[in-house]
C-alpha cells in the first residue's frame, strides 16, 4: 500500500494538471475544438501510420481536433463536477446539521427523505429531469447537484449527533450560545475534514456520471465538447477511428484516478476514525 | 498490563516478573495464556465495556470456566451460580439469565469479580475497582474483596488513587509516580511515616479531617511519560529538592525492614 | 443558613423544582412509556459569598438540579428566582441577559473546551456572545486570576493537563463576573495531586468576588472542605440540608447516615471497614410510592412504604425527610 503522504502528493499532481489544462486551455489548445475541417476528417494520430503531429491526437469525424476537444473538455467536466459538488454538498451538509441539531419531526423527515432518495437509481432521477427541463450546462449541474445530496446528509448527521452531546456544546449553551452560533462556530469546524474527503471524492464521481450522462446523450448538448461528448462520438466510429474513444476514456479514467487518489489520502489523514486526530 | 502480557506487541517490557519464583516475562505465548486467567486474573475500572452486551451473564461466566476447565455446558451453568452467590449476588440463579445492561454499576462489578475468580486464581489484578461505583457501593465492593481474600486465600493487587482505600483495605503499599515505584512501605508505616517527599504531598493533601482549613496542595503538574527530566522524576515538584536530584535517579532502596524509598534525602537520614 | 443575615435576600430560591424526561415511545401513542423523575420537586436557596454542597451519588438527579439552576434545562414545573425575580420563564431575549449571572463548570475539563478553538477565543466566547469589547485585556486578566500565564491565549487545548484545562474553564466562567457558578463535580476528573489546588482556587475566587456557589460532588471529603451548607439528594429529592457541620457531623436522615459513614477514614483505623448500607440506588423511572429510600434503609417500617415524609425541621437550620427523626 502506498502512504497517505504519497497518495495525496501524486493526487495533487494530477489533479494539479488537469486544472492547469483546464484553466489555460485557450493558450494550450491548438485548434478551436468547435471548427470542422471535413477534408481531414478522422485524420490518425501521431503513433499511427500516416500521423502526424498537427493532429496529436488525430480528429473526428468532423475533422475537429481532438486533442483540442479533450482540452476544452476539461473545462466543461471539472466545471460540471465542481460545481454540482458545491452545490450537493451546501445541500447535504445543511439537511444534516439541521436534522441533527433540531431533531424531531423535521430531523426524521429529512432523514427518511433521505432514505428515500437513496434507494432511487441515479440515472433514471437525471434522465427524469433533463427529458423534462431539456439538457443544459445549469439543468446537468442542477441534476448532479440534487442527486447526491444525501451521501453528505447521512455523514454530516452522523457525525453532528455526536457531536451535539460533546460537552463544549454544552459549555457554549450554558454561555447562552444557541443555534446558529454554535453550527458555526463549534460544530461545523469539526465536521470540516470529513466533509473536504467527501467532496474531493465526490467530483471524481460527478465527473463519472456527467460522463455517463452525456454518454447517453443527456449530458451537455453537443457541440459543446465535454469528455461524454467526445466518448460518444467515438462510440459511433470505434472500429475505425478507436483513438477518438480511447483518448477521452484514458483523460477521464486518469483524473477519476487522481481526485480518488488525493481524496483517500486526504481521508487517511483527515478522518477521526483512521486514529490521527487534529 | 504488562504483568498479564497484554501491552502491545510494540511495548518495550525490560526486568523480571517473578511469579511462584518463575519469570513469566520469558514464558512463551502458550504457557503465559494458560497462566493468564488461570493462576492469575484481572477486573478494570469500566465494568459495562469489560463484559460483552449481547451475551447473558451466565453464558459469558460459563465461558470463562469452559475455556479452562473440561465442563459440560450444565456443570459449567450450575458453577456459575455457586459464583454468583460466592459474590453475593442476590437471587443469583435468576441473575444468570440477564444481559450486563439490565444490572447496576455495583452488581456488574460483582459479576467481573466472578468471572475472574471462576478459575480459583491465585493473585487478582484489581485495577481502579471501584473509581466508576458510587461511594456507598464502593464500600460493598472492597468488603466484598477482602472476605474473598480472607476465605480463598487470594493475593490482590489493587490500583487506585484513592489513599482512602489504600488506609482501609490494604497491607502493603507502593506508590507510583511517572512509571516508577517511590515508596514502597506496610500501610501502617505508609501513613505514620512515609519517607518519599510525594508520598508526604500525597498524604498532607487529602481532604477530609477539619473543614475550611486550606488545602496542601503539590505545586506544578506531573511530567510527559514521552519527555521525562533525567534525575528523579518528582524534582520538579519537590519541596526538599537539591542539585543532585535532578543529576542521578534514586533507586528504590531499603531504609528500614520492610520499608524502601527512591529518595537521595531519605537515605541520608535513614 | 443559619450564618447569613436573616434580612440578606437569598441570591437564588427554588421552590417545587420538578424536570421529568419522557422514556421511550409508545408505538400508537404520544404518551412515552414512563418518565424518568430525575428532579421531583425541590427547595433550595443559594446565598451571595456561600457554598452550598449539592451530595448524592450517579442518577440522584443533583446533575440535573444543577442544570435547572442555570436554565441550561426547562424545569417541567416549579419556580426559580433569581434576586427575588421569577426566572423559569423568562423569554429567550431576556435569558441571554440573565446568563451573565449565572455560569457553569463542568466535570470533564477534557472535554468542555472545544479542541479546535484557542484557549483566548475559548475563554473570550462568552463576553463574545454577550458583546462586550475589551476581550483582549479581559482575557489575560482571568487567565491571571487562575494562575495561568496570559500567554496561553493563543495555544489549543490539547497542550493542557486536565487541572490546567480545568483552570481555563473557571477563567471562562469568571468573565462575565457572575454572582452564582454551578460547579457539577469539577475536581472528579482530576488527578488526587491536582484536585486540592482547584479546590483552594474556588476559595480563593469566592472570598475576592463574593460569588455564591453551588458545588456538586458525590465525595463528601471535598464537600465539606468547600461547603458552608450542604443539601443531600436521593432519587430526585432533597433528603437533609442544612450546614455542613449540622450534616456531616450530625446526620438526621438515614441515607445521609450511610453517605457519611461510607466515607474511608483517611488514614488506617486497625479496625475492617464494613459498608453501612447494601443494595445500589433503584431506578428512578419507576419510584416506589412511601419514601424514596425505604427499600434499603436499615430502619424502615410500614409506615415508610406507605407514604412519603416532608422535609421538616430537625435542628437550628437543618432539615431532613425522614418519618423516625
Amino acid at each position: 500500500m502506498f502512504g497517505s503522504q504519497f497518495k495525496i502528493v501524486i493526487g495533487t499532481f494530477v489533479v494539479a494538471f488537469f486544472a492547469f489544462v483546464a484553466i489555460f486551455a485557450p493558450l494550450l489548445a491548438p485548434f478551436n475544438p468547435l471548427s470542422q475541417d471535413l477534408f481531414n476528417r478522422l485524420a490518425p494520430p501521431v503513433w499511427a501510420e500516416r500521423g502526424s503531429w498537427t493532429h496529436a491526437l488525430g480528429t473526428d469525424n468532423y475533422g475537429r481536433d481532438v486533442l483540442s476537444r479533450l482540452i476544452y473538455g476539461a473545462r466543461v467536466s471539472i466545471l460540471v463536477g465542481v460545481t454540482s459538488m458545491l452545490l450537493s454538498c451546501t445541500l447535504g451538509s445543511l439537511c444534516g446539521v439541521i436534522a441533527a441539531y433540531r431533531g424531531g419531526r423535521l430531523g426524521s423527515f429529512i432523514m427518511r427523505f433521505s432514505d428515500a432518495h437513496l434507494a432511487f437509481p441515479e440515472i433514471l432521477l437525471a434522465i427524469l429531469i433533463v427529458a423534462t427541463l431539456g439538457g443544459s450546462l445549469l439543468n446537468i449541474v442542477l441534476v448532479l447537484g440534487i442527486s447526491s445530496w444525501m451521501v453528505y446528509a447521512r455523514v454530516v448527521y452522523g457525525l453532528t449527533l455526536s457531536l451535539k452531546e460533546r460537552p463544549f456544546i454544552e459549555a457554549a449553551r450554558a454561555q447562552g450560545a444557541a443555534g446558529w452560533y454554535i453550527i458555526r462556530r463549534h460544530i461545523l469546524p469539526h465536521l470540516l475534514p470529513m466533509i473536504i474527503v467527501i467532496s474531493t471524492l465526490q467530483v471524481a464521481q460527478m465527473i463519472l456520471t456527467e460522463t455517463a450522462l452525456s454518454f447517453l446523450g443527456l449530458g451537455v448538448p453537443p457541440p459543446t465538447p465535454s469528455w461524454g461528448n467526445v466518448l460518444a462520438e467515438g462510440r459511433d466510429r470505434l472500429f475505425v477511428a478507436p483513438w477518438i474513444a480511447n483518448s477521452a476514456g484514458i483523460a477521464i479514467i486518469l483524473v477519476v484516478w487522481g481526485i480518488n487518489l488525493l481524496g483517500n489520502g486526504l481521508r487517511e489523514r483527515l478522518d477521526p476514525r483512521a486514529g490521527a486526530r487534529g | 498490563m504488562a504483568l498479564l502480557g497484554l501491552q502491545p506487541e510494540s511495548a518495550q517490557v525490560e526486568g523480571e516478573v517473578r511469579f511462584s519464583g518463575q519469570n513469566i516475562l520469558t514464558l512463551p505465548g502458550d504457557q503465559m495464556t494458560a497462566l493468564r486467567g488461570r493462576r492469575i486474573s484481572m477486573i478494570f475500572q469500566d465494568p459495562m465495556s469489560s463484559l460483552n452486551p449481547v451475551l447473558t451473564i451466565g453464558q459469558q461466566i460459563s465461558e470463562t470456566l469452559r475455556a479452562h476447565f473440561d465442563m459440560s455446558r450444565r456443570d459449567a451453568w450450575t458453577r456459575s451460580k455457586h459464583l454468583l452467590d460466592l459474590v453475593r449476588v442476590p437471587g443469583a440463579a435468576g441473575r444468570l439469565q440477564a444481559y450486563p445492561h439490565e444490572l447496576s454499576g455495583g452488581l456488574r462489578q460483582r459479576v467481573m469479580i466472578a468471572m475472574a475468580l471462576a478459575c480459583e486464581p491465585e493473585l487478582l489484578l484489581a485495577d481502579e475497582p471501584t473509581t466508576a461505583l458510587d461511594v456507598t457501593v464502593q464500600a460493598q465492593i472492597l468488603d466484598l474483596l477482602l472476605d474473598l481474600r480472607d476465605e480463598t486465600n487470594l493475593s490482590i493487587l489493587l490500583i487506585t488513587h484513592d489513599l482512602g482505600v489504600i488506609a482501609n483495605f490494604a497491607d502493603r503499599v507502593a506508590v507510583m509516580y511517572c512509571g516508577r515505584v517511590m515508596e514502597a512501605a506496610s500501610v501502617g508505616d505508609f501513613f505514620d511515616a512515609p519517607s518519599h517527599p510525594y508520598a508526604e504531598a500525597l498524604i498532607r493533601s487529602i481532604p477530609g479531617g477539619s473543614s475550611q482549613e486550606r488545602l496542601e496542595a503539590i505545586p506544578g503538574t506531573v511530567p510527559k511519560l514521552t519527555d521525562l527530566p533525567r534525575g528523579c522524576r518528582f524534582a520538579t515538584r519537590c519541596l526538599r529538592y537539591r542539585a543532585a536530584c535532578s543529576e542521578d535517579l534514586p533507586e528504590l532502596r531499603e531504609i528500614s525492614p520492610g520499608h524502601s524509598t527512591a529518595c537521595f534525602r531519605a537515605f541520608d537520614n535513614a | 443558613m443559619h450564618r447569613s443575615d436573616p434580612n440578606d435576600v437569598p441570591l437564588m430560591t427554588v421552590h417545587a423544582l420538578k424536570k421529568h424526561f419522557p422514556v421511550g415511545r409508545q408505538l400508537f401513542s404520544k404518551e412515552p412509556k414512563a418518565w424518568l423523575r430525575a428532579v421531583d420537586g425541590v427547595d433550595l436557596q443559594i446565598h451571595r459569598g456561600r457554598t452550598l454542597g449539592l451530595v448524592g451519588e450517579s442518577g440522584c438527579g443533583k446533575s440535573t438540579l444543577g442544570r435547572l439552576l442555570i436554565r441550561l434545562l426547562e424545569p417541567t414545573s416549579g419556580a426559580i428566582k433569581l434576586d427575588g425575580e421569577e426566572i423559569s420563564n423568562v423569554s429567550a431575549r431576556k435569558l441571554m441577559g440573565l446568563r451573565k449571572r449565572f455560569q457553569m463548570v463542568f466535570q470533564d475539563p477534557m472535554g468542555s473546551l472545544d479542541p479546535r478553538m484557542k484557549i483566548g477565543e475559548s475563554v473570550a466566547e462568552p463576553m463574545y456572545l454577550n458583546g462586550i469589547g475589551n476581550r483582549r485585556e479581559k482575557v489575560a486578566e482571568m487567565l491571571e486570576a487562575v494562575s495561568l500565564s496570559p500567554e496561553i491565549a493563543n495555544r489549543f487545548p490539547h497542550e493542557f493537563s486536565g487541572g490546567q484545562r480545568q483552570r481555563i474553564c473557571i477563567a471562562r466562567a469568571l468573565t462575565l463576573e457572575p454572582d452564582l457558578i454551578v460547579a457539577d463535580e469539577p475536581v472528579a476528573a482530576l488527578d488526587v495531586s491536582v484536585q486540592a489546588q482547584i479546590v483552594n482556587l474556588f476559595q480563593d475566587i469566592q472570598q475576592k468576588m463574593g460569588l455564591g456557589y453551588v458545588f456538586i460532588s458525590h465525595d463528601l471529603g471535598v464537600v465539606r472542605h468547600i461547603a458552608d451548607d450542604v443539601a443531600v439528594m436521593y432519587l430526585g429529592k432533597i433528603v437533609e440540608q442544612g450546614s455542613v457541620k449540622e450534616v456531616l457531623d450530625a446526620p438526621a436522615h438515614p441515607y445521609t447516615r450511610a453517605l457519611v459513614s461510607a466515607i474511608l477514614p483517611p488514614r488506617p483505623t486497625g479496625v475492617r471497614f464494613r459498608p453501612p448500607v447494601s443494595g445500589d440506588l433503584p431506578s428512578p423511572i419507576n419510584i416506589p410510592k412511601g419514601c424514596r429510600f425505604a427499600s434499603r434503609c436499615p430502619m424502615a417500617k410500614d409506615l415508610c412504604r406507605e407514604e412519603e415524609p416532608v422535609l421538616r425541621r430537625v435542628a437550628n437550620g437543618q432539615h431532613a425527610a425522614c418519618h423516625f427523626t
